[in-house]
Parts: structure tokens; sequence; C-alpha cells
């Protein structure tokens, strides 16, 4: 089960809060929402992971694919609040250099 | 029908503003009933009548009846209906055609009736159907000019096209009743609901050992399924799972109060059968319009490792015997709530260890696929011989089965399962699945239940996702995607390693093809690769099977901690 919460917070910033469990049977719907977000080429897009509490590879190709488009119009997005679970996909994918998380 | 103008003095834009307030003022509102007062009001002011009424078609298109009327007519009128084709109104009813009667003695189609009736003398009448499209709603009826005139064509184009604002006015509001009415019942639905969650256990017994698992997926349209489990005073657990006949929330409350009268009997101690009994005597003594209820009763002496059932008109249930289910045909009794003064046969049963036990409603066996077949007992029967799981791994499994049989459409009747018994080592587990993503839940809870007490949560979770990423592998590169084939799980703790077995029957891979790197990562199934190759020490493809793969992960785990298990 997922929930997928987004927020456009200002003209150039947005906020996506992401709870459940995101694999390959959830993820399309994540997409669902982060790419027209992305495609509104914001500024700025935050994902709020701390309501995550699992995540596999079809997850983080998700959100690589987000990164890839943001930064592709200069934009900056921005992970958040990773769980332990989390973030030690992360670490096995040595993705935690390439995106910008913060607590 | 041409409008002339010449209107005895009258000014036409007055006329036709009062038209547009019309429009605006039986637009504003929803109720029929105030459409109609509304709207008869203006009518009497936009054709200067004295008089006038709506007369509505009725259900079965035959009558025309007396929604509203003006003046002290009104109530005699109330109780009156015209025959389409009778009269000047039924006359319009038929023809759909806009009438113009300038004076009624001399027209044949006039029935006097209501006049005598009312008291009332009509001498000049307009009369136009109501109607949207090419349906007809009713017919709109002005009576005598005020300034004693007769009507005139004028009067006939304005009065139409009043009709035509009020056709659409009466629809809308209709469309709203029907579909305030649909509202309530969803909201009947959702309070049958809410009574039947209210009565489901929220705990289970704490047994050790002993592991108990209930599922109840409320269909679109609730009907009265339940379970239960408690202790009795003795410290034997009572489990119960049945179906109220019928459905609704009727049917939800006949339930809720079962279940109370369930309670209450065996809390006190009462034996399962004189329980049943005496709830079968209150059912009985008490008008419920032919309501019943099928259930199995299961008190479990976890102690004794013994179980007593009743089986009262339920299907039969499963337990597993030297590791096969088989389905278990107790002492047949009827439903409880049809036959009076009626003892339940009750059958002792021995629940060894290792042994569990299966019962479950109708909506399981009768879910329907996509082309409308049954599930039935075959295919359940065919699941289980492939699982090895425990009772609430089980419950999911099936659970997940039937969403895929219904293609994740809402159940027609309520699911519901019941499952439990002796699991005290974590055992091997074993179990089939559907190369669909919606089992990949179910495959990281097994791998969780049977590690989690050898590891602490970062290494459950690491081998969750290694795990996740085998069988997405599967599903997305060795069956294309393809969801409707199946893949077996086994795992279990081999000394201190911990091996999953993933097999499935897609074409061969190539062992040397799997290198996975990360940051090339987010190449198909390459990152997949990768995370296993992390988590398992050991990552092989047994070569020896002929068809098909079978990918074998191995990892170390260590002794038994006291480490919670993971859920």
């Amino acid at each position: 089960m997922i929930d997928v919460q987004s927020e456009v917070v200002s003209l150039e910033e947005a906020v996506v809060r992401v709870f459940g469990e995101v694999d390959m049977n959830t993820s399309p719907k994540l997409r669902d929402v982060l790419l027209p977000a992305a495609k509104q080429k914001l500024k700025k897009v935050t994902i709020d992971l701390g309501g995550v509490t699992y995540m596999d590879s079809s997850g983080i190709a998700t959100l690589v694919e987000m990164l890839q488009l943001t930064l592709a119009h200069k934009g900056q997005l921005i992970l958040k609040s990773l769980t332990p679970q989390v973030k030690a996909v992360f670490e096995i994918a040595h993705l935690t250099e390439v995106f910008s998380i913060v607590e | 029908m041409a409008f002339t103008g010449q209107n005895h003095g009258m000014d036409i834009s007055i006329k036709l503003e009062k038209l547009t307030r019309i429009g605006r003022t039986v637009s504003a509102t929803l109720d029929i009933s105030e459409v109609l007062k509304r709207s008869l009001e203006l009518e009497q002011d936009v054709v200067d009548a004295e008089t006038g009424s709506i007369l509505l078609l009725d259900a079965g298109g035959e009558y025309l009846e007396f929604a509203v009327a003006l003046g002290d007519a009104a109530n005699i009128l109330k109780n009156h209906r015209i025959r389409v084709g009778e009269g000047i109104s039924g006359y319009v009813a038929q023809t759909r055609a806009p009438l113009l009667i300038p004076d009624v003695r001399q027209d044949k189609r006039f029935l006097a009736y209501f006049d005598s009736k009312t008291g009332f003398q009509t001498r000049s009448v307009l009369c136009v159907p109501i109607q949207t499209e090419d349906k007809l709603i009713g017919v709109a009826q002005a009576i005598n000019r005020r300034d004693g005139e007769a009507f005139t064509e004028d009067d006939l184009v304005l009065f139409s096209a009043f009709a035509g604002t009020l056709g659409v006015a009466i629809e809308n509001a209709r469309i709203h009743k029907t579909l305030l009415d649909q509202e309530k019942i969803r909201q009947e639905i959702t309070a049958a609901r809410q009574v039947q969650e209210s009565y489901l256990p929220r705990h289970f017994p704490d047994a050790a050992g002993y592991e108990f698992a209930g599922r109840l997926i409320p269909a679109r349209q609730v009907s009265g399924d339940f379970y239960d489990a408690f202790r009795m005073p003795d410290g034997r657990v009572v489990i119960l799972i049945g179906d109220v006949s019928g459905k609704g929330l009727p049917a939800a409350l006949f339930m809720c109060r079962l279940l109370t009268e369930m309670r209450a009997a065996l809390r006190h101690g009462q034996t399962i059968s004189a329980a049943l009994a005496a709830v079968n005597q209150q059912l009985c003594e008490q008008t419920t319009r032919g309501m019943f209820v099928t259930l199995i009763a299961f008190v479990l002496d976890t102690g004794r490792r013994k179980l007593i059932v009743a089986n009262a008109g339920h299907l039969p249930f499963f337990m597993t015997r030297g590791g096969q289910w088989v389905e278990v045909l107790a002492q047949k009794n009827p439903p409880v709530g049809i036959l009076p003064g009626r003892r339940l046969n009750t059958s002792l049963i021995d629940l060894p260890a290792g042994a569990q036990i299966l019962a479950f409603t109708d909506g399981v066996t009768e879910a329907r696929g996509a082309g409308g077949e049954l599930f039935g007992s075959a295919r359940l029967k065919e699941l289980l011989e492939r699982t090895r799981l425990t009772p609430r791994l089980l419950c999911d499994a099936i659970i997940a089965r039937l969403d895929r049989y219904g293609a994740g459409a809402e159940p027609a009747d309520d699911t519901t399962l019941v499952a439990f018994g002796c699991v005290e080592e974590p055992a091997d587990l074993s179990f089939e699945i559907l190369s669909h993503p919606a089992y990949l839940s179910l495959a990281r809870d097994a791998a969780a239940s049977v590690v989690g007490g050898r590891l602490e949560s970062k290494g459950v979770s690491e081998i969750q996702v290694a795990l996740s990423e085998a069988i997405s592998n599967v599903i997305r590169h060795t069956y294309k995607n393809d969801q409707t084939q199946k893949i077996e799980i086994d795992m279990g703790l081999r000394g201190e390693v911990f091996e999953i077995v993933v097999r499935d029957y897609g074409p061969k891979v190539n062992p040397e093809k799997l290198v996975g790197r990360a940051l090339e990562a987010v190449r198909p199934g390459g990152l997949g690769i990768h995370f296993m190759k992390t988590v398992f020490q050991d990552v092989t493809y047994d070569t020896s099977v002929e068809i098909g793969n079978r990918l074998i992960l191995r990892r170390r785990v260590g002794g038994k901690t006291q480490g919670e298990p993971q859920s």
C-alpha cells in the first residue's frame, strides 16, 4: 500500500510526501504523482520519505528518473527524512552521494 | 404558433422578464415540491391566470397526478388523477402539443367533474406538456385570465416557454433526488461495515506457540460475515467464523446479536453445544425475517492440543495432517436460527504440533474471475497443496490469490478467513505465487517471519529488499511482465544459514550476464542483481533444472537471538 500527497508550496517549489511501501507494485503510483511535478520545471522539489517503511530498486529507479528530469532544467531535487530501511537501500545502491539528502 | 405581440395592452417585455425570472427561480432549487410550488405561483403571474395546476405523469405512464394546484381547490384535487387521453390535460399528455381553449363550454374534452367538485367555474384554459427531450414529465395548466378575457395565442407561447424551463428544473430535481437516495444507501453500507468491523476482535488470544489469524474483506454490499476469537473462563480458546444470510444493515445487526449472545454464553462457562443450542433457540423464537446463520465454532485446548468443532451448516474446513491439507467434514448440523430445540453435534479432533486449521466463508470459493467463473474449492485445494505457511501468511497468500483472481475488482460477497495452529519454530515456508508484483509484500513478510529471530532489523530489511528484487527480476525479465505465470518460493533456516529458493518456469537466464553494478543502476535488472549480491553471500543458479530457473540465495544469519520477530 502506498499513499502519495503532493503540494505546491510556492510558485517554484513543491513538496511530495510519500507513505507506505514502495515496491514494483506501488512505484508506478509514485511515478504518476512525481512525473507531472517534474514536468512543471519547478526550481525545487522536496520528496519527504519519512513515511516510507519499505523501498526497493523500482522506487530507487523512480527517484533517479525524477533526479534526471529535475537536473535537466537545472532544478533541485531533495530527499527528506529517510527511514533507516530506506537509507540502507540507498547505501547498497551507492546512491547516497548522488542525491541531496536532508534530515 | 407565432408570437403576435397583440396582448390586450399587457407589456410583453414585462412578461418575458418574468419568464427569465422563472428560469432562475426554479433552477435555483433542487427540491421537486419546492420547484413545483414556486413555478405555479410564477405561472399564475406570467399568464395572469386566476388559478392553475401542474400534473405529473405517474411511474406507469398511465395517469396524470395533481402535483400542485393553486387556491382552495388544491386539497380537493390532491388525491385525484386523470387517465392519459381523458379530459384536456389527458389529451395534451397524449398529443404532447400545447393546447389553447378560449372557451371550455364549447369543448367536449372538458371534464366538468372537477368544477363540480371544487365549485370553481372554468372558462378558458391553457394546457401545455412538460417534457425533456422526448420524455413526457407531465402537463401544466392555467385557468381563466384574471381580466375575464379568453387566453390568446400569445399567452400560449409564453406558457409553453414556461413549461420548457419547468421540464429542465423538474428533471434536475429528480436527478438530484436519485443521487441523494444513492448517497443514503451508501451511508447505510458504511454504517453496516462499521457495525461489522466493530465486532471483529482487535487482538487474538495470546497462547504460547500458537498463532491465530483472521481476515475479513467486506464486499461493496455488506453481508453478515464474521469471525471471533477469545478465551473461555477455563482458559480454552474459542474461534468462530460464520455468515449471516442476507445482506446489508439487517445482516450486520443480526451478526452482532449472535456474537453478543455467543460471547456471553461461552464466557459464562457454557459448553459450546449448550451455547449454540441456547443461541439457536433465541434466534428461532424471535422473528428475524427468515435470517439464519451458518458457522463453525472451534474450542481449542492449547495445552492438550485438542479441538472441539461444531459445524452448523457451514462449509467444511481444512486442516493439515502429516504435512498435507485435508478437507474435514465434521459432524453435520443445520444452520443456527432455523430449527428450534436442536442440540448440536460436535467432533473432537487432535491438533498436533505443526498442524493448522483453515476455515472460510463462501466469499472465498465463490469469488468470481474476470470471466465470471467461480474460484471454487478445487482451486483452493490446489493452492493449499503447494503452500506451507504460518496462519497469518497463509491468510495473506489466499487473499492475494483471490485478489488476482478477481482482477482487483471489489468482491461481490464478504470474504472471510480464519487460520490458526501450533507454530513453535519458524518453520520452513513454501508457497507458490503468480508473477505479479502484488505478491511481493507477502514474500517479504514470509522472509521476515523466518529470519526475524536471527537478525536485527537492518539485516532483515536487507533480505526483504534483495528477495523482492529477485522476484521482481523474474516478473520483469524472465516472464517479460506476463503476470499470470507461476513462481515457487521456498525458504528456511539450514543450521546458521538462511536459504531462499526462487523457482520459475520461464526461459533460462544466462548467469554470466548477471553482473550487477550499482551506478549503471537503473539499467533493467542491474540494480536488483547488485542488491542480491550485496545482501546474500551466495547467489547461485541451479543449472541442473531442465525447465526454467532455480535461484538459490544464502546468507549466514547466526544462532537464535532474543530479537523481536519482524513482521
